[in-house]
């Protein structure tokens, strides 16, 4: 089962140009969950498989080939969010297919001094199915998860009243996007060795008038 | 939710943006704190692992004893099976399921990071656990019922595993 239909928007696909239209639903469903063990999680595995007989199989290999979430149990992280009052999900789904999750919590607190101790929304986790990510497909599929779900944490933000404010750790491959063309602040590598960014106010105004 | 933007504005700005990733939220390296899992060859410091499994297998044995139960009557309550209780009791080679450390911890009430460290499901550098670990499965005996002290012990564990989370 999936959730209530949040919009329809579209994703760009990279192979043919043009967009296609895509339903963002929150909160995520067995249906994505489906998706994820039926289709995200087997490609990641034949990939893990791969380095394993190639002798390459590090943590930084996997970091490389974006397999940082291959282990995640995301059929309980799921579960988890639609179990509590603090936590959402969203999927973006095209063709089918979940093209991308989008883990938050709306129970965090801002670090950026000039919003020091403010509630936000923070992103746990944003990911794109395997067949989108650069560093998984020489070829990647669909672009544009990132812009909806980040346009939803935004949204998600001035919804609960935190006036767009919106936190993540940002995977390295993601710090550009995230400081340059979101616009948010970098805060720094902090204890998780990720670094972290955060968006105020004024960022998020920005962002939604750009 | 309504979205404060609208679908063709999201298709200019998909359309002009720089084709880069965007995901988001824990690297590898901080494994621990999401409970995401690796091949097991990635996992480092092996002994260690060993160690802290085998404090997890007493943890639950004196939980068991504490609250009175059987191996039986804890897989009931619990909903797991019987077969891996006593496994994770008796073997600290022995790796559970991460849905029955979860469903021990939350019958436990336990915090669920804690005791997935604890069984080995995730990697951990936390020197302090497996300091409090190594201490908590040593003084720890097979009694028919937890004496005095060994309930003190277990009591602290118990503590420090919640502390450790907070």
């Amino acid at each position: 089962m999936s959730g209530s239909l949040i919009g329809t928007f579209d994703l760009l696909d990279r192979r043919t140009g043009k967009f296609v239209e895509a339903q963002l639903v929150s909160p995520a469903g067995s249906s994505n969950v489906a998706d994820i063990d039926g289709s995200w999680r087997p490609l990641m595995q034949a990939r893990i498989e791969q380095l394993r007989s190639e002798d390459r199989l590090t943590i930084g290999a996997l970091g490389e080939s974006e397999l940082q979430d291959a282990h995640w149990r995301w059929s309980e992280k799921i579960e988890m969010s639609s179990n509590r009052l603090d936590r959402q999900s969203f999927a973006i789904v095209t063709e089918g297919a979940t093209q991308g999750l989008m883990l938050v919590t709306t129970a965090g607190f801002a670090k950026e001094s000039s919003q020091h101790g403010k509630p936000l929304v923070m992103i746990d986790l944003l990911a794109t199915a395997p067949w989108n990510r650069r560093g998984f497909d020489a070829a990647p599929r669909f672009k544009g998860v990132g812009r909806i779900m980040m346009a939803a944490a935004i949204s998600l933000s001035v919804q609960e009243e935190f006036r767009g404010r919106v936190g993540l750790h940002a995977l390295p491959q993601a710090e550009a996007w995230y400081r340059d063309r979101v616009g948010m602040a970098d805060l720094g590598i902090d204890d998780t060795r990720m670094r972290y960014f955060e968006l105020t106010e004024d960022q998020a105004r920005a962002f939604l008038a750009q | 939710m309504e979205m404060l933007v609208s679908r063709d504005w999201l298709r200019r700005k998909i359309e002009s943006d720089p084709d880069t990733d965007n995901d988001a939220g824990w690297p590898i390296e901080a494994i621990e704190n999401i409970g995401m899992f690796l091949p097991s060859e990635l996992v480092s410091d092996a002994g260690n692992v060993v160690e802290l499994k085998h404090a997890f297998g007493v943890f639950i044995r004196q939980l068991r004893r504490r609250d009175q139960l059987s191996v039986e009557a804890l897989a009931e309550k619990a909903r797991v099976e019987a077969r891996e209780i006593r496994l994770i009791e008796l073997d600290p080679n022995y790796k559970p399921r991460p849905r029955t450390v979860h469903q021990l911890a939350e019958h436990f009430a336990m915090p669920p990071q804690a005791l997935m460290k604890l069984s080995g499901a995730t990697v951990t550098r936390d020197e302090a656990l497996q300091e409090e670990a190594q201490k908590f499965a040593a003084k720890s005996d097979d009694l028919s019922k937890l004496s005095r002290q060994e309930r003190q012990d277990l009591e602290g564990f118990v503590k420090f595993l919640v502390k450790s989370q907070k």
